[in-house]
This record gives C-alpha cells, structure tokens and sequence, in this order.
C-alpha cells in the first residue's frame, strides 16, 4: 500500500512537472520578443558573439553583430583555426591597435569554420547587405581530410534544423555544397533535432526576453564590445621569433614535431573550390563586401620534410588564387609569406610574426580601399 | 487536517511551477569548442 502510494504521488508529481512546463511553453508564445536598447552605451561595436547564437541562429545576438559593425563602419573578420585568439596577438589584433585605421575589427573563428558555415547567415540575415568581411582562406583546407565536405565540423557550427530554415528560397548551388556537409541523418533524429530547435527558442522567450526585459544590464553583460579591453590584449612584439624558441631549420616553433601529424595535399579534390566560388557569388548575391586573405602554407617545411609534395601544396594554393581571379573577387595576397622565416608556428597555423606580417598586407589594402 | 493536506498539495503545485520557470529562465553559458578535430 505504501508502494502504490509512494507511485501515485510520484506519478502525480510527473503530471503537474508536464503541466507546468507545457503552461510556461503557451505563455511563451505571449512574450514580447527584447530588442537590443537604442542609446548611446549601445552604439558601439561588438566585439564577437558566440559561436552556439550564430549556430542557433540567435537573431538578438547575430543582429547585434552585424548592425554594430556597419554602424561603426569596421570589419568583420572571418577565418579558421589560425584566426583564433594567439597568446601574443593575431593579425586584426595588430590591426585594432593601429591607430591610423580609424576602424574596428570584429572577429568570427574556429577550427573547420569554412565558408559554407556562413551560407545560413549570409542567405537569412538582411543585415549582411554592405557589411564589409576579411575572409582568411587557409591553403591547409587543401590538404588530408579538409580537402572534402566535413560532417563533423558543419555539424559543430550549423544545426541542419536552421540550415533548412534559412534554405529559402533554394539556392542551388548553396545547397549542393550544404547538401555535402549534412550529416546523413534519420527521420528520427531529423524529427528529433527540429524540436529541439523549436523548443530551445521557446525557451529563449524566457532564458532571454522575458529575463533581460526585467533587467537590461543582465544582456549587456553577455555581450563581449570592442573596447579598451580587447585592446590591452595587444601584441608586444612584432620581431622574427627567437631562435632558441624557434626552429628555422624547419620553420615551426621549436616545441613541434613535423611528424606528429600530416598534411597532405589533395589538389585532385574540387571540393573547397566549389565552396569557394558558391561563397564569392552568394555574396554578391547578397550585397556583402568581401575581401578574401589568400593565406600563405609552410613551403619551407615542405621543401624539408615532404619534398615530393612541394607541388602539390602550390597547386592547392594557385587553384585558390585562380578561383579568385575568375570570380573577380577582392583579394589581399599573402602566399609570398610561405617561404618566408619565422612565419609559421606549425604546418598551417602563423606566429604571432606571421600575424604581423599578414596584418601589413591588410593594413595596406584597407588605407587604400579608404582613401581611394 | 483536510484544510492541512489541501493547502500542502497547492504549496506543491506552486513550488513545481515555479521550478520550471526557473529553469526555463536560466541562460546556458559556455560556448562551442573550435578545437580541431583530428586530421
């Protein structure tokens, strides 16, 4: 009896848990959306968001981001894992501290974050429309496993619930290249991950509307603005590394082994070309200002370690420049820094040297696109 | 004893609804990881 009792009330409890989550979720449906406020603490530009708001496709956030950036007439900077944060600062680092660019530059990246995880936003979101991007392209896309569609990594950065959303109206060639990115998934699991994405955005009405709506500030302190404190991370040195922590022989820090991974090209692979030129027409399409970084690979590792695929590297690297050109793309030209010392940390990620002298190139470009 | 019971089962309900709303409220923090997977 005690049992039957204890079950009941457990059981009880469990109806009133439904109850209860399934009232919040209708009087979701009746919260206002929370729009950013408009006041001059909020005019300035954000610095990044997160990548699970743009995997969400989080308009609160992505909005914020792109009308920040265009507002303050800066860049955004897209790119893969050699954009990430360096201990001694990456390119637009050097380029946020410069004073003469009289311009931020906001920062999107992460390892596998290739043009295609952009498509959802770029096809969905208005507020792309002159909203000027620097692109890192980095020739390692071109070699090993990169060189093909990756499920693991579109998956990590796009949900296909939101990709499918965001897919209209089909454009084809967009399509075909998310098409090769999509994880084979099964009607279950399809099922599955759209009610996730809907029921998170119900939530939303309350994790994010109904919360910041009672408290402004608590938004602000999710927000991450391009200030003094982004730049008090500045580079402290732009000189070639030491060559007691530096292996010039092999042109990599001297803590990395050549051996502990490979990276080989596959110029016989279309795959990152076809991407490459869905991204450059889309973005025509769509009215986004795009500059493309042709970024430079390790020529003098190559030549050293892996010889008989020198050719093959620079293959990778000219068919990216020639899609470029064909495209008639915008483009700042790094690959001239492949050979050069104490550019690279390992096979495909630069030092903070090879930051800075990535960061000359745009530096260069962007004085010219404003004075002209 | 009946007005005890009744008023312990509403204190109950009203403690579940809140709980949910609660965590309903509450923001996930944290973000992807953009490390690399392997080669």
């Amino acid at each position: 009896m005690k049992e039957v009792y204890r079950l009941r009330f457990l059981a009880r409890i469990g109806v009133v848990v439904m109850v209860a989550v399934a009232f919040w979720l209708v009087v979701a449906l009746f919260i206002p959306t929370f729009h950013a406020p408009q006041c001059p603490e909020w005019d300035g530009q954000l610095y990044t968001i997160r990548h699970q708001d743009l995997r969400d496709n989080n308009p609160l956030y992505t909005n914020l981001l792109l009308t920040s950036v265009k507002r303050n007439d800066g860049w955004l900077v897209l790119g893969t894992s050699e954009t990430n944060a360096r201990p001694n600062g990456n390119y637009y680092d050097f380029l946020n501290t410069d004073t003469a660019l009289r311009c931020g530059f906001s920062v999107i990246a992460g390892a596998g974050r290739t043009a295609c995880t952009y498509f959802p936003l770029i096809q969905s979101n208005e507020n792309v429309r002159g909203l000027k991007v620097l692109f890192f392209l980095n020739p390692s896309y071109g070699c090993g496993k990169l060189a093909y569609s990756n499920e693991d990594y579109f998956s990590r950065y796009v949900s296909s619930a939101i990709y499918r959303e965001a897919n209209r109206p089909v454009n084809e060639d967009v399509d075909r290249i998310l098409q090769a990115n999509l994880p084979k998934l099964n009607c279950g699991v399809r099922v599955g991950e759209w009610l996730a994405c809907h029921t998170d955005r119900l939530r939303r009405k309350y994790s994010q509307d109904l919360s910041f709506s009672l408290d402004p500030s608590k938004f602000g302190e999710t927000l991450t603005w391009f200030d003094s404190a982004m730049i008090s991370r500045l580079p402290d040195s732009c000189a070639r590394p030491d060559s007691s922590r530096y292996n010039y022989a092999l042109n990599v820090g001297a803590s990395f082994d050549v051996h502990s991974y490979t990276l080989w090209p596959h110029p016989e692979s279309s795959y990152r070309a076809d991407e490459l030129r869905t991204m450059i027409r889309l973005c025509k399409v769509r009215g986004v200002d795009i500059v493309f970084i042709a970024g430079p690979y390790n020529e003098i590792a190559y030549r050293k370690v892996y010889p008989q695929d020198l050719p093959d590297i620079q293959q990778v690297s000219a068919e990216m420049l020639k899609v470029l050109d064909e495209e008639g793309a915008a483009y700042i030209d790094c690959t001239d820094l492949s050979a050069e010392p104490g550019v690279f940390a390992d096979w495909q990620h630069h030092t903070s040297y090879g930051a800075y002298r990535i960061y000359q190139k745009i530096r260069d470009y962007v004085l010219e696109k404003e004075n002209r | 004893m009946f007005w005890k019971r009744k008023i312990v089962k509403v204190l109950v309900v009203v403690a579940v609804f809140a709980l949910v709303l609660l965590l309903l409220m509450h923001r996930v923090e944290g973000d992807i990881s953009c490390l690399y997977t392997t080669f």
